[in-house]
């Protein structure tokens, strides 16, 4: 089924009307050489039912993490929140699936008022001024960050912290080669966060060549990063003859968290960026999620991606539109802030309705519930025979639990229990194989925990 | 058809304006375990400012605010070089199934072997259908695509075993290419040089001019923003590749040759899709979008990690209980163990969810259908020229001289302009008939660019024809009447000068 709904005689009568006799005729310029002879190869259209049905079976050979059936406890960068129906519901509705990018506003008035509100949304959820209509994903929206960084203040250094979600360090790497940029890691301490001393000596060492400091909180252990004086310090840094350095703060946060914790730009951030899927975006194996991206004022005009703004129609009338376009990349080629020319428009309506839907009180309840489900598996976890808290600092809602036995050994036994214990630590590359990351969301109930006590205690025997 | 925007007249409120302190539009279970204390001194001392309201004025607000969308499910978008078609609704409901929407992307490949499956078909269909060797199904849009497609290019020149030439740092473009080419390329700190067209096409002997010991690539669209396939493609290939370059195809337009010409059969290294242009999946009013690569075989070393790959297993030799796939066969899993990697340009594996769709699609079409796919968005464009051109000019369809369009075309009509209408009033005017208007002004300047994809009836081809030729009959009695356009939306004309001078980008 190719859903093409010309006819074949309508097509011998639209042949006519152009003058040809086939429809290769249509295909005059391609060479000889460039046509394809014969079909591709490819397996036979299926009807719409056979693709139901092995649509079906593909699914059936997965075994879905958040689902009635399982209890999830993995997080590492993508966690199983509560999605309330009405956010399935209005987000899938075809006015907001298949539109296209707002360039012709009058007609786009839907989708670019609820971009408006994500933007406000967001810097809300951050403590910051402006904020774009969403990125790919957080590790792409980190390493904008970083890139943004280094054109607002024309230096060269960037201090990322070694608590990153490995796959953001992996990716800001990758933006970073090629480019006139050095990027430094700041080491953990045995404590799973970055001393306050690092960060000062290599501030010290780069003599006001540095362009930002990153850092993750909570980081990759679940622990709560000390954003206020790590950034302090790098507002505070100076240039060899004694001008300040200039040196940005970049905060990568978790939204969730932002219901309880304090927000970055009440921490000292300049650019906050992160992960928008805890917000009622699907786990979907890992996309596709959204980008976070919120700055303060001044580097407005420095931003990726796409903005939304406020103005009048016609009769007065208030209205939205696309804006400051001629940072972007249709307009200004390869001076553009970014390539982005996408942003993740159904992702970030998705993302607007959840907030909207869960309310100051419902992510207040949703982060509050992280926390107090998370501390109190930690307590019964650490408190059984060979098991113990890997770090002694303060968490959020995701924390790593040295084990007795490899973490591999508790995931598969969580298979016939229909649970994920959570994620094995030298997998993910953050710690060794006896390690195990464990996420526990507002979603996990008393006996989920107590279920997945029971399973570490037994395997752990 | 004619689905406008009417009957919602006036502004629609922010959700912030309807917060009424205490509503709520969902709840959680209280909690059920006893409270940890809070760390005070990090908690804010305030819930963010959310909105407050209650579910039902929550589904009206964001159901009126969906009424006052264009979309491809209501309206016709003939919209050159975007690419507006039909996304099918068993796409989407195969992206909504739990069994895929709810893999977590950390867990063991044993439990996602028909994830992992469909990744690992999908990746090799793209590679047939481009005439290429390897895919990379990780980049998250088209422009994601061109920037991972011009690392693994510079991975290449930069590694010994591979070009061994890391002072090749141009590339080259044509003055039509898209916006995100040159941005790409600054990205990956290479230089963009500027390759004049002749005629809609690429000027060889400028191009011949321009290749050196210099160049890494050259990117080009083809068929091209002109809406023309550029028939000298395999010389230009030859050129490059002569001077040791690289060819990389945009396959923004790859719509318009699926099934009927592959990439790589024309001498093309390396190309990006966008899979909503070609393979249907939903433009999401920007994104999410998914920009795979395809790459000849020389380069797949360097493409980002993981890779989905496929090994044959054993019985017995990993034991794993209630593993779906523990007993002996076929198991897929991810690589991410490749030393000369360009490493990853994204976290986990990519736009999981739009693959899904687009995998879905393919499987539906077919070899067959594809190559109808692609000879009927050519059909629909050449009609819709050929009905057109009596009173909008075509610069570079001329159908006595075998020059027809690809999936699109280009008009400049200059006679309607020049009565002192521009081309936003035209456009603006459209969309009070329930179309979305053309591309305007790329890749000439007053220039419409037409595509009305293979997926559009030829009674809505007639209809937009018609429609054309009264917005003409307009200008001709009145051409200040279009002014006013439009008149059946929500609001008119947007401000959108004051809108970039004065920024006001939050509610207050």
């Amino acid at each position: 089924m190719d859903y093409i709904q010309i006819t074949e005689k309508q097509r011998a009568q639209m042949l006519a009307a152009i003058g040809v006799a086939k429809v290769e005729d249509l295909y005059a310029t391609l060479p000889d050489g460039a046509r394809l002879r014969g079909l591709l190869n490819l397996p036979p259209a299926r009807s719409e039912l056979e693709l139901q049905r092995e649509l079906a079976r593909l699914a059936g050979l997965n075994r879905p993490a958040a689902s009635a059936a399982e209890s999830c406890f993995m997080g590492g960068g993508a966690y199983d929140h509560f999605i309330p129906a009405v956010v399935d519901d209005l987000a899938t509705k075809g006015e907001f699936v298949t539109p296209y990018t707002p360039y012709q506003a009058e007609a786009s008035q839907g989708s670019l008022q609820a971009f408006f509100e994500f933007q406000t949304q967001v810097c809300r959820l951050t403590g910051l001024d402006v904020a774009n209509a969403s990125l790919y994903e957080g590790a792409t929206a980190a390493a904008e960050a970083v890139l943004m960084a280094l054109n607002a203040t024309g230096r060269r250094r960037v201090l990322v912290a070694a608590t990153l979600h490995p796959h953001y360090r992996a990716v800001i790497r990758t933006y970073l080669t090629d480019l006139p940029a050095e990027l430094i890691e700041i080491p953990a301490t045995a404590d799973g966060t970055i001393a306050l001393d690092s960060v000062r000596k290599q501030l010290e060492l780069g003599r006001g060549d540095t362009a930002c400091v990153v850092v993750q909180s909570p980081n990759v252990f679940g622990l709560i990063e000390d954003w206020n004086s790590l950034f302090a310090a790098a507002h505070q840094s100076q240039t060899a003859d004694g001008a300040s350095a200039g040196t940005l703060g970049v905060a990568l946060f978790n939204p969730i968290a932002c219901g309880l914790l304090k927000r970055p730009g009440d921490c000292g951030a300049d650019i906050a960026a992160g992960e928008g899927q805890p917000l009622g975006v699907p786990l979907q194996f890992g996309g596709p999620w959204l980008g976070l991206f919120a700055a303060r004022q001044s580097l407005l005009r420095r931003m990726p991606g796409r903005l939304v703004g406020q103005t009048a129609d016609a009769q007065g009338r208030r209205g939205f539109c696309l804006t400051l376009q001629t940072r972007e990349q249709h307009i200004r080629g390869a001076k553009a802030t970014s390539n982005v020319c996408t942003n993740q428009g159904l992702l970030a309506v998705r993302a607007t309705i959840y907030l909207s839907a869960m309310g100051p009180q419902g992510l207040r309840q949703a982060a509050e519930q992280c926390f107090h489900k998370a501390h109190h598996a930690a307590g019964l976890l650490a408190g059984l025979p060979g098991y113990a808290l890997a770090h002694r600092g303060a968490f959020f809602h995701e924390f790593v639990l040295n084990c007795p036995v490899p973490a591999r050994k508790i995931i598969d036994a969580g298979r016939d229990r229909h649970i994920l214990p959570g994620i094995d630590c030298a997998k993910l590359g953050i710690g060794n194989e006896k390690q195990l990351l464990v996420a526990v969301t507002e979603k996990r109930s008393r006996s989920e925990i107590d279920a997945l006590v029971s399973l570490l205690r037994e395997v752990g025997r | 058809m004619s689905q406008t925007l009417q009957g919602n007249d006036g502004v629609v409120p922010l959700i912030f304006e309807k917060s009424t302190p205490g509503a709520r539009a969902t709840d959680l279970p209280a909690l059920d375990v006893p409270a940890a204390p809070l760390p005070t001194e990090l908690c804010a001392t305030a819930a963010p400012r959310l909105p407050e309201v209650g579910q039902l004025d929550l589904v009206r607000h964001y159901t009126h605010l969906g009424a006052r969308n264009f979309s491809v499910d209501a309206n016709f978008y003939p919209l050159g070089s975007c690419t507006m078609k039909y996304n099918p609704k068993i796409n989407e409901a195969a992206a909504g199934m739990s069994g895929f929407a709810g893999l977590h992307p950390l867990q063991d490949d044993a439990d996602v072997q028909g994830a992992l499956r469909m990744l690992y078909e999908l990746r090799h269909w793209l590679a047939e259908i481009a005439g290429l060797d390897e895919v990379s199904l990780q980049p998250c849009a088209g422009a994601h695509g061109e920037y991972a497609a011009l690392k693994v290019i510079r991975a290449y020149f930069n590694d010994p075993r591979g070009g061994n030439a890391p002072d090749r740092r141009n590339v080259l473009a044509p003055d039509t290419a898209h916006g995100t080419n040159p941005a790409s390329c600054a990205m990956c700190g290479t230089n963009v040089i500027r390759v004049p067209s002749k005629e809609g096409m690429v000027d060889l002997d400028a191009l011949r001019s321009l290749v050196n010991d210099q160049t890494a690539a050259m990117m080009i669209t083809n068929p091209n923003t002109a809406g023309i396939f550029d028939g000298t493609i395999i010389e230009i290939a030859k050129i490059l590749h002569d001077a040791g370059a690289l060819l990389y195809l945009d396959g923004a337009n790859m719509n318009a040759i699926v099934g009927v010409s592959r990439p790589g059969d024309f001498g093309v290294d390396v190309m990006h899709y966008n899979t909503h242009k070609t393979f249907s999946t939903p433009h999401g009013c920007g994104g999410p979008g998914a920009g795979p690569i395809a790459v000849r075989k020389f380069l797949s070393p360097y493409l980002p990690v993981p890779q989905v790959e496929k090994r044959n297993r054993s019985a017995g030799n990993d034991g794993r209980s209630g593993s779906p796939v523990a007993s002996a066969g076929t198991e897929y899993f991810l690589d991410s163990d490749r030393p000369h990697t360009i490493g990853k340009v994204r976290s986990f594996f990519g736009q999981f969810g739009i693959l899904l769709r687009c995998w879905t699609y393919i499987a539906a079409c077919g070899p067959d259908g594809l190559r109808n796919v692609g000879q009927t968005a050519v059909l629909n464009a050449n009609y819709l020229a050929a009905r057109l051109r009596d009173r909008f000019e075509m610069p570079y369809f001329k159908p006595e001289q075998k020059k027809f369009a690809a999936h699109e075309f280009v008009t400049v009509p200059r006679n309607l302009l020049s009565r002192g209408v521009t081309l936003v009033d035209i456009a603006k005017r459209l969309i009070d008939y329930g179309i979305h208007p053309p591309t305007m002004h790329w890749p000439v300047h007053d220039c419409l660019m037409v595509e009305p994809t293979e997926t559009e009836s030829l009674a809505t081809l007639d209809r937009f024809v018609e429609t054309m030729n009264q917005i003409a009959d307009e200008i001709e009695r009145d051409p200040q009447s279009l002014k006013e356009a439009p008149r059946q939306t929500p609001v008119r004309r947007l401000d959108e000068v004051a809108a970039a001078r004065t920024p006001v980008l939050t509610a207050s």
